[in-house]
């Protein structure tokens, strides 16, 4: 005889589900994680740009504006970057600043 | 890396562009050949673009996401299948028995304005590409 195996209620689930987003959602939006995007966002696009680089070199692409577009996107994460550092180091100087 | 994203659409169309400048090259280079590999005169090539993806998943992928792609892609090269150039050349090896030989249907003039079309299509792509740069370069400097 086959016998049905007792399902989990959904609604339950559900909640569940939706709690453990509030809590990603809160560590999405801390600064720590904002700044780790920004240097992986340029890691990778100066790792993109070596690779680029190197296979222009050796021939195995001809590529040219996508190399450049690349290259322009490298640097604009890393001017991203040094944005953040300059506000995160701003406010830290702030903070050192306040009178005790 | 979303906000690097758009510069994509511009590369796209760069690429689009350049192939179809490759095809152009192509059909200059063939402007005498009476031999191809299917047999008979060189037939004029023609590129066909189409946008990448349609506006339904685009739209769906906005909600999303938040992320918007797009572009152009190459779809198919097309060969014009208008008549050959009757040239009278009783010397050719290919002339049929009138003296008359098929010559591929090439007009050069079409193609240098094909030419001057695709290399300002392609200036056009990389002054979008800039603008969208400096934008960003420019949201970098708020509250300076």
């Amino acid at each position: 005889m086959y016998i049905e195996p007792i399902q989990q209620l959904q609604g339950i689930n559900e909640l569940n589900k939706t709690s453990d987003k509030t809590s990603d959602k809160e560590n999405e939006l801390s600064f720590k994680n904002i700044f780790n995007d920004a240097l992986n966002n340029y890691i990778g696009a100066e790792e993109k740009v070596d690779e680029d680089i190197y296979k222009l070199s050796i021939g195995e692409s001809d590529d040219l504006h996508n190399l450049m577009i690349n290259t322009q996107k490298s640097e604009m994460s890393l001017d991203l970057f040094l944005q953040l550092r300059n506000k995160a180091l701003d406010a830290y100087n702030e903070i050192m600043r306040l009178s005790v | 890396m979303s906000f690097l994203q758009s510069l994509n659409i511009s590369g796209s169309g760069l690429t689009a562009q350049r192939f179809r400048m490759d095809v152009i090259s192509e059909n200059i280079a063939n402007i005498d050949s009476t031999r191809t590999e299917s047999g008979g005169p060189y037939r004029r090539k023609m590129v066909v673009l189409s946008s990448t993806g349609d506006f339904k998943n685009l739209l769906v992928k906005n909600l999303t996401d938040h992320e918007v792609e797009g572009g152009v892609e190459v779809s198919e090269i097309v060969e014009d299948q208008s008549d050959f150039k009757l040239v009278y050349d009783p010397e050719h090896p290919d002339a049929d028995e009138n003296g008359y030989v098929n010559m591929p249907n090439v007009d050069s003039l079409k193609e240098t304005v094909d030419m001057m079309e695709a290399y300002r299509a392609y200036q056009a792509n990389i002054t979008a590409l800039n603008t969208t740069k400096q934008m960003a370069v420019k949201a970098l400097e708020i509250g300076r």
